[in-house]
C-alpha cells in the first residue's frame, strides 16, 4: 500500500478556471457510459512540475496540459470526469487546491467549500502512449482550423458503406486537402504548403476528433502531425490528441468535381441565409425540399409540406439565364454559408440534375462546395 | 332521439388510368388499353379500359395473362404524374361540396353530403352535380352511388358502371342485398367467401337466416359485423384526410402450410405483390411487418425497421424471410401469411428524391 499511496499523493494549487478548461476538453472524450467503467474517469498527472489531464474512449484520446497551476506534490489521480467537471465549473474564478487523499479520493478545496470525491486506482487506466516524434510533420494551425471549419459539417453522421463519417486528409506534394461529404453535398478545402511533403497521406479522421483538434489549436502557431497505419496523432504546445482512423473507402471525390459552369448567380450571403432559413421554416430537418425558381427578377423559394403548409420567399437578384427550377435542401447551403466570411456568394448552376457549386479561389488555396439537388416531380 | 339518416356518396372514376390515357391520346379511344406492367414482365394490370374488359382483362391480373387474353391490346406503363394531376382536380371538386371527403385512392372517395356547401338537401342532386363537374373539368366519367352509409354507397356506385348514378333508398335495401354475393361485403375475400359457402351462405341475405350465436361460432368476432352489414347497417363515419399508415398484403390458404420452404415461396410472391402495391401508392416503407396466423388462429407479427424506406421486392422478400426465423413456421401449421410495410414516407417526399454524388457501392 505504501507504494500506491506515494504515487497518489498529488497536490495542486491554482485558479479553478485553468483546471476547469483542461478538464472540460478531456471530458468531451470520456464516455458518460461505457462497459469499461474506468474510461468514465479522467487521469490527472503531475510530473516534473507539469499537470496533465487525460480523457479517452480508446478510439479517441486527448491529453491536455493545465497552465498556471502550482504543483505542490507530484502524483496521479483517477476521478470521475463529469463530477470533476461540474465541481470545477462551479468554482471558476476561485483559488482552489486539489489533492489526492491516501485512499485515492480527490479533495477539492476553495475558500468556502470542500468536496471529497471517491477516486479510482490510476494504474487501472489504459496506457495512452506518449508522443513520438518519428515521422512527424508540421502544419500551420490557423490554416488547419479554417479548413476544418469549412468541411466538418458536411460529413455523414453515421457509418455508411463509404467512409464518410470523418474528414479526409489528402496530403500530396505541396498541397493539403481536407474533404468531407455525406454523399449529398461535399466540401473540399485546399491549401498550398510552403514546402514539399515527402510522403503521401490519405486518411479519414473521425469528425469528432477533427472538431476537437480545431478547439485545441486555438491560439497556436503550428500543429505536429504523425500518421500511423491505424491512428493519427496531433500535438500542439498544450495538448496531444490521438484518434483511430476510419477504415474503408473514401468516395472518389475528385471524380465529382465539375468544371466551372457558365451559369452563375451572385447573391449577398446574409440575404441568402435569411431567405433560406425562412423557406425552411415549415420543414423538418430530415425532409426538407425547397423549390428554387430562378427567373428574370430573381430567385423565388417555395416549399410545400403536406398537411402542414406552404412558404414562399422572394430574393431579388440578377439572374442571367433561362428560367430554371431546381430542388434543394436549403440547410445544405446554410451550413456552408455561415462558416465563410464572404460578402457575396456565387452559385454555379447547370441543370436540375447537377450539383450547385460554390467556389473560392485564392493564391494560397481554394474552397469548393457542392450541393446535389432534389428531384422535384 | 334517433339521428336523421346520413347522406353518403361514393364516387368512383371509370377505368381511371386507362381513361386518362384515352382522353390524352385520341388514337387510343375505342381500343383495349391496359395500364400496368409490360406483357413480358412479371407485373400486374393496374387498370383495363372497358374495351379490354370485354376480353376478360381485369385489374390486379398478371400482365402476362392479360396479354394472352388480349394480345392486340395497347399495353402502357402507368404515368402517375398525369393521373395525380387529374386526381387533384377531382379532389378539389369534392371539396367544393364538402370537407367530409375520405379518399380511398387517386380515383375513389366517400363524401358525407348530409350537410353541404351547395345547401342542396337532395344527395342525388349533389351526386349528379359532382359527376357533371368532373366531366366538365376533366373530360372523364365517374360513377356514383348514393345511400345512407359507406357500404351501401359503394355497392350502389358499382351497380351502374360506367358513367352511372345509383341511389339506394331505404326501402330497396333488403331486395338489393338479397341478391348480392357475399364477396361484395367489406372484409370478405376469396377465402372468406369459401368459408361462407361451406355454411351455405352465398348471398348477403343468407346471413339473415342464422342467429348471431351461430354466426359467431362460424366467423368469430366478424359474425356480428356480417349480420349488421347484411341488414344494411354500417356506422363507419366518413373520415376526412385519412392518411394511409401502412400497406400490406396477406393470403389465407385453403390448406394449412407446414413446410418452411413453401411458406418462404409464398412470402416471396407476397413480397412481389406488395412491391407492386407500393409502386401504385407511390409509397415506400421503413418498417417491414410479417404476419403469421397459425392453424389454431393464434396470430403473431414480427417486424424489422430498415435504415431506409423501401419498396424493392428483394428487400421486402429478404426481410420477411429473416423475420420468418423468429416464428414457429416450419414446425407449426400456418393458415395465413402476410407482409406489410409501415412507417411510410409521404409520396411527395419520395417524389422529391435527393440526388447523390457517388454511386452507392464502394469498390
Amino acid at each position: 500500500m505504501g507504494a500506491v499511496a506515494e504515487t497518489t499523493c498529488l497536490s495542486l494549487r491554482g485558479d479553478a478556471t485553468e483546471l476547469a478548461e483542461a478538464v472540460a476538453v478531456a471530458a468531451t472524450v470520456a464516455p458518460a457510459k461505457s462497459p469499461r467503467q474506468v474510461l468514465q474517469n479522467l487521469l490527472l498527472e503531475a510530473t516534473n512540475g507539469v499537470v496533465r489531464v487525460t480523457g479517452s474512449d480508446l478510439d479517441l484520446s486527448v491529453r491536455v496540459v493545465v497552465g498556471q497551476v502550482t504543483v505542490e506534490r507530484e502524483g496521479r489521480l483517477l476521478v470521475n470526469a463529469s463530477r470533476l467537471q461540474q465541481i470545477l465549473r462551479e468554482l471558476a474564478g476561485e483559488q482552489v487546491t486539489l489533492e489526492a487523499d491516501a485512499r485515492q479520493g480527490c479533495v477539492i478545496t476553495s475558500p468556502d467549500s470542500r468536496f471529497h470525491v471517491m477516486g479510482e486506482e490510476p494504474d487501472d487506466y489504459p496506457e495512452i502512449g506518449d508522443w513520438n516524434d518519428q515521422g512527424s510533420f508540421n502544419l500551420a494551425a490557423g490554416d488547419l482550423i479554417r479548413m476544418i471549419q469549412r468541411t466538418h459539417f458536411a460529413t455523414h453522421a453515421e457509418k455508411t458503406r463509404y467512409a464518410m463519417n470523418g474528414i479526409l486528409i489528402d496530403l500530396r506534394g505541396q498541397r493539403l486537402r481536407l474533404v468531407a461529404t455525406d454523399g449529398k453535398r461535399m466540401a473540399l478545402c485546399e491549401r498550398a504548403l510552403e514546402k514539399e511533403h515527402p510522403e503521401q497521406v490519405f486518411v479519414v479522421v473521425p469528425t469528432q476528433a477533427m472538431t476537437l483538434l480545431q478547439r485545441l489549436m486555438a491560439g497556436e502557431d503550428t500543429v505536429e502531425v504523425r500518421v500511423e497505419s491505424s491512428r493519427v496523432h496531433f500535438r500542439t504546445a498544450r495538448a496531444v490528441l490521438s484518434a483511430r482512423l476510419i477504415e474503408g473507402h473514401f468516395p472518389p471525390y475528385e471524380d465529382v468535381v465539375p468544371p466551372e459552369q457558365d451559369l452563375k448567380v451572385s447573391v449577398g450571403r446574409e440575404a441568402f441565409i435569411h431567405a433560406l432559413r425562412r423557406a425552411a421554416l415549415l420543414g423538418t430537418k430530415d425532409s426538407l425540399a425547397v423549390r428554387f425558381r430562378f427567373h428574370d427578377e430573381g430567385l423565388e423559394l417555395t416549399s410545400r409540406i403536406p398537411e402542414i403548409g406552404e412558404t414562399r420567399v422572394s430574393l431579388p437578384l440578377d439572374y442571367p439565364g433561362d428560367p430554371l427550377e431546381i430542388g434543394f435542401n436549403p440547410q445544405y447551403f446554410v451550413d456552408m454559408l455561415r462558416v465563410v466570411d464572404w460578402a457575396e456568394a456565387t452559385v454555379e448552376l447547370k441543370d436540375p440534375q447537377s450539383a450547385a457549386v460554390l467556389r473560392e479561389r485564392r493564391d494560397d488555396g481554394s474552397y469548393l462546395y457542392l450541393v446535389m439537388p432534389l428531384s422535384l416531380d | 332521439m334517433k339521428p336523421p339518416p346520413r347522406k353518403i356518396v361514393h364516387v368512383d372514376m371509370d377505368a381511371f388510368y386507362a381513361s386518362v390515357e384515352q382522353r390524352d391520346r385520341p388514337e387510343l379511344r375505342g381500343k383495349p388499353v391496359i395500364v400496368g406492367g409490360q406483357p413480358d414482365s412479371r407485373g400486374v394490370v393496374c387498370t383495363a379500359s372497358y374495351e379490354a374488359r370485354q376480353f376478360g382483362v381485369r385489374s390486379a391480373m398478371p400482365t402476362a395473362q392479360a396479354y394472352r387474353l388480349c394480345p392486340h391490346g395497347v399495353f402502357l406503363r402507368p404515368d402517375f404524374p398525369r393521373y395525380k394531376e387529374a386526381s387533384r382536380t377531382i379532389q378539389a371538386i369534392f371539396r367544393e361540396v364538402t370537407e367530409l371527403v375520405e379518399p380511398l385512392s387517386l380515383d375513389e372517395a366517400y363524401l358525407d353530403v348530409s350537410q353541404n356547401h351547395l345547401d342542396e338537401p337532395s344527395a342525388t342532386r349533389v351526386a349528379a352535380h359532382l359527376r357533371a363537374r368532373i366531366r366538365e373539368q376533366t373530360a372523364l366519367t365517374a360513377s356514383a352511388g348514393v345511400a345512407p352509409n359507406k357500404f351501401l354507397a359503394k355497392v350502389a356506385s358499382d351497380l351502374d358502371k360506367p358513367d352511372g348514378l345509383t341511389v339506394i333508398p331505404p326501402e330497396r335495401v333488403p331486395e338489393l342485398l338479397a341478391g348480392l354475393p357475399v364477396r361484395k361485403l367489406p372484409g370478405i375475400g376469396r377465402v372468406g367467401a369459401e368459408r361462407c359457402a361451406r355454411h351455405g351462405i352465398e348471398r348477403v341475405a343468407d346471413f339473415l337466416r342464422h342467429d348471431l350465436e351461430q354466426l359467431v361460432r362460424w366467423f368469430g368476432s366478424s359474425g356480428p359485423r356480417y349480420l349488421e352489414l347484411a341488414r344494411g347497417v354500417d356506422e363507419r363515419p366518413v373520415r376526412p384526410g385519412r392518411e394511409r399508415k401502412s400497406v400490406s398484403i396477406e393470403d389465407t390458404f385453403a390448406e394449412d402450410v407446414v413446410a418452411r420452404a413453401e411458406a418462404a415461396a409464398i412470402l416471396d410472391t407476397l413480397a412481389e405483390r406488395l412491391a407492386e402495391r407500393l409502386r401504385l401508392a407511390e409509397a415506400r416503407g421503413r418498417t417491414v411487418v410479417l404476419k403469421v396466423k397459425y392453424a389454431d388462429f393464434q396470430q403473431v407479427t414480427r417486424s424489422r425497421t430498415l435504415s431506409a424506406p423501401t419498396r424493392a421486392h428483394t428487400t421486402l422478400s429478404e426481410t420477411a424471410l429473416a423475420l420468418l426465423d423468429q416464428t414457429e413456421v416450419g414446425g407449426r401449421p400456418v393458415r395465413l401469411l402476410g407482409i406489410g410495410v409501415s412507417n411510410l414516407d409521404e409520396p411527395s417526399a419520395s417524389a422529391s428524391a435527393q440526388l447523390v454524388l457517388f454511386d452507392p457501392d464502394p469498390p
